[in-house]
């Protein structure tokens, strides 16, 4: 012990330092106070601030211009559109207070809500729809579609105005509503103005929260306000639609790159919201006291496994055949996902659930010995199949194995190359052969809301290099059958439209469904009042 | 001293010219593509292909390499091809976290690791010595990320004494600036304390056989004057060497630190975009730090002269 203390003491020396016992007992009792003091610095007791933490930090704040998810459920705060949908897909009027079709179907009526304010304290004028439409228009597919039927927009007067079409065309309010991405948020006509090509810097909407540029850091923080001067509608709020009540006075949206410590800081009262806690912590979350870990959303992400149609083996429809069949749904799911609460097969093409769910044309469910048979009759000459995984993304690397592992049962020759989610997002454009960097496979998952009907579930497009999707899966009969889904307007039709869609789709097999799943939120269980849809939207949430 | 400075800092053109040619043509030549990141993953071919041509990407390289570098020349490190924010305001905006954890870190190392290194080698071959070894071999072995999950484990989620991430700037006031930076510090300094207490016991070991040092304690010498007053002023050469070589591995250290306690600092910053492949901020990035790795070599050749009599410049 005597040693002890003299080594203790030349220590002090070395420092320079001297030392008494009462001096460390004083010292001792300041670090505990200082300990109490410093824990009141990250409590979060503040019941009109709501810290939240999305997939990722906010980077772009021009929802028109990048479509990723986190950029839509910012715009969802900050702007407002002209109609939301309800929990049945059903668009209902947001901005709009009145709304008419012509007996010919061609010119479509809106006339906006009286007193709605941007956050400049501008009020909302049909010229700032009209612009924000055409905006919107260039950009996404169903804009882009809906554009080509337009003859003309018309400004009638400050709260009216219409929009003529060529010919009748049945999805213009389920495009206007549509709340997949990119979203058609109104903003000012001196923004909406801008090309879509161009980023917008300047955020003022009408929606519910104004965002807070001054405290805006990219990647870090974004913080909203509750917008004093929103008028919310009458209606319950249900999905995108009805009254959009903001019950805080202040979002701050933290951006944490890893889960990890986002689940961290959630279980130590320092955030209020996980929007994607990581999967394999959610047993040690559910039984954290004071956080709920609850499937909000109910909509859910779908996965889908993209062949290369335009390198050998899978320019080959029996050997595409031969991969349909070789996958398991649930060997997929249990990898990616894990907890059979949160996942489910759904052979449906355009989401399980929704209007136009049908199994039409899916197998019955694997079947090696014929994928093998298949395989032999589609004359596989152990050509290299590569799989592109994007290893930095759990949900996305863990598909990929799983997907290796099924072709390797049936006889097939893979490789697996490994890369960070960028690279892939670049690699996949490659159209050229193997041997140049080319691919074979690749996979990633849509939000249910992006792939609803044929115009937005861009896996059975059939444009092949002529606009289609990654794997440029081509055929005539899929262009053919899309644009008789676009033209027709009876509801019952289009739906025998979809179900020979589906069949044609599975049947070349343009890409492999493989699952769906949900992701829970994680929240501290003072907050009340989440609402399901597509996206975490902060309407209608209070803390207690 | 004066005219060694001008010539060290005359000689770091090159080195930042260089850099800065490196580092444009690997970025280049790398995998990805900003537009493709820009325009999300869910964009169409058609969508990124427009983008790449709005951001000048589908210019040819030389193009591009002189667009940047005469912006350079002006002092102007462009504009984040993300967030359309200048590259000087992210840097500046992130600046501060990472410099307080830089400082924290080079502070408690030194405070600490230092008398470990002249304990150690005071005690060499005792108990002590094989203490102060263990700890800094786990020190060094032990990745960052997990000795900070460790310590959230610990400190924040078990005891409640400390938050798990976040940054609060030192006008928050010194009480939430302490309890945010310090996991983050102690993660950081047990590596790079680890490096100063094992290279402190090396250079001290090596000075305590030298003749001068018997002299000074047949002089009757305190023990502790002689290990202050003369073998260590002689070993700080290796140990302000380490320091400095150290101050650069702090940086990339941070990388990881930032990561797993939320700091929004320039490691953080680094990595979204390398990310992104957000290339004037990369660019930025690395000229930036390129320029304070030199800084910190000419501090270091000047603490040399300062604390060795010998050296003259």
């Amino acid at each position: 012990m005597k040693s002890v203390s003299r080594i203790f003491s030349h220590a002090l020396d070395l420092t320079g330092w001297s030392i008494s016992r009462r001096s460390v007992l004083t010292g001792a009792l300041a670090t505990a106070l200082s300990g109490t003091l410093l824990g009141s610095a990250w409590a979060q007791d503040d019941r009109k601030t709501l810290r939240i933490v999305q997939s990722t930090a906010l980077k772009v704040v021009d929802p028109i211009f990048q479509n990723a998810y986190p950029v839509r459920n910012h715009g969802y705060l900050v702007f407002d559109t002209l109609f939301g949908v309800d929990d049945k897909y059903r668009p209902q009027p947001q901005m709009v207070k009145d709304w008419s079709l012509s007996d010919d179907k061609l010119t479509y009526s809106f006339t906006l809500r009286p007193g709605l304010k941007f956050h400049d304290g501008t009020f909302v004028k049909s010229g700032d729809c009209v612009a924000s439409i055409k905006r919107w228009g260039s950009r996404d597919t169903m804009g882009r579609i809906l554009m080509d039927r337009v003859a003309s927009m018309n400004v009638v007067d400050d709260s009216t105005f219409t929009i003529v079409l060529k010919e009748p065309y049945g999805m213009v309010l389920d495009s206007i509503a549509k709340p997949g991405t990119y979203v058609p948020f109104i903003m000012p006509k001196r923004l909406a103005d801008t090309p879509a090509d161009q980023q917008v810097t300047e955020v003022v909407g009408s929606g519910p929260f104004r965002f807070v540029a001054g405290e805006f850091q990219p990647g870090v923080r974004a913080v909203y306000e509750k917008f004093a001067d929103y008028i919310p509608r009458s209606e319950p709020p249900v999905w995108t639609s009805g009254g959009k009540v903001a019950r805080v006075d202040r979002i701050e949206w933290i951006g944490m790159p890893d889960s990890q410590t986002a689940a961290n800081a959630l279980m130590n009262g320092e955030v209020d919201f996980v929007e994607m806690p990581p999967l394999d912590m959610l047993d040690i979350l559910e039984q954290t006291q004071g956080v709920v870990v609850k499937d909000v959303m109910h909509v859910g992400y779908n996965n889908a496994v993209y062949p290369n149609w335009l390198n050998p083996p899978f320019n080959n429809q029996k050997i595409r055949q031969a991969l349909l069949l070789s996958l398991n749904q649930k060997d997929v799911l249990a990898a990616q996902v894990g907890n059979e609460k949160y996942y489910s097969e759904c052979k449906a093409m355009f989401v399980c659930g929704s209007p136009y769910a049908t199994d039409v044309g899916a197998p019955a469910g694997p079947d090696i010995e014929k994928a093998k048979q298949l395989l032999k009759e589609g004359g596989y000459k152990g050509e290299k199949v590569v799989i592109l995984q994007a290893s930095d993304i759990a949900m996305h690397g863990a598909v990929s194995p799983v997907v290796a592992q099924a072709l390797r049962n049936i006889g097939m020759n893979v490789e697996v190359q490994p890369m960070d989610i960028q690279t892939l997002f670049t690699r996949r454009g490659n159209q050229a052969p193997i041997a140049e960097n080319g691919w074979s496979i690749y996979n990633g998952y849509w939000q249910s809301v992006d792939i609803l009907n044929p115009i937005t579930n861009v896996g059975v497009s059939g444009r092949g290099k002529n606009g289609g999707w990654f794997g440029w899966a081509e055929d005539e009969q899929l262009v053919s059958l899309r644009q008789d889904f676009i033209k027709e307007t009876d509801e019952t039709k289009r739906k025998q439209i979809v179900e020979k869609i589906q069949k044609r789709a599975y049947d070349l097999v343009t890409y492999v469904p493989a699952g769906m799943f949900n992701v829970p939120y994680a929240y501290r269980d003072n907050v009340k009042g989440l609402l399901s849809g597509p996206g975490p939207v902060f309407w209608n949430v209070s803390k207690d | 001293m004066l005219r060694f400075l001008i010539k060290r800092l005359i000689a770091t053109l090159p080195v930042v010219v260089g850099v800065a040619i490196v580092v444009f043509l690997i970025l280049r030549l790398a995998p990805g593509d900003p537009a493709a990141v820009l325009a999300g993953g869910t964009a169409t071919p058609e969508t990124v292909a427009e983008i790449r041509q709005k951001l000048g990407l589908d210019a040819p390289l030389l193009t591009q390499f002189f667009t940047w570098a005469g912006l350079v020349l002006h002092g102007n490190l462009g504009t984040s091809i993300i967030t359309h924010q200048p590259v000087w305001n992210l840097i500046l905006q992130r600046a501060e976290p990472t410099l307080s954890l830089g400082a924290t870190t080079f502070v408690v190392s030194i405070v600490f690791a230092v008398p470990l290194g002249v304990l150690a080698a005071w005690y060499h071959q005792t108990w002590v010595d094989r203490v102060v070894m263990i700890i800094s071999v786990l020190g060094f072995s032990i990745p960052a990320f997990v000795v900070g999950y460790l310590l959230v484990y610990l400190f924040a989620i078990d005891l409640k004494w400390l938050p798990v991430q976040g940054f609060a700037n030192i006008s928050r006031g010194i009480g939430p600036f302490i309890s945010y930076i310090t996991l983050p510090t102690i993660t950081l300094s047990l590596f790079y304390g680890a490096l100063i207490a094992r290279i402190t016991r090396a250079s001290i070991l090596e000075v305590l056989g030298e003749d001068y040092i018997r002299t000074a304690r047949a002089k009757g010498l305190r023990e502790s004057t002689v290990m202050t007053r003369h073998a260590l002023r002689v070993a700080a050469g290796p140990i302000i060497s380490i320091v400095g070589i150290g101050l650069a591995m702090l940086i990339s250290g941070a990388l990881i630190t930032e990561s797993v306690f939320n700091l929004p600092g320039l490691g953080r910053l680094t990595v979204d975009a390398v990310m992104s492949r957000d290339y004037p901020v990369i660019q930025g990035l690395i000229l930036v730090l390129s320029l304070v790795y030199i800084l910190i070599n000419v501090l270091v050749d000047i603490a040399y002269a300062v604390v060795d009599p010998r050296i003259r410049y």
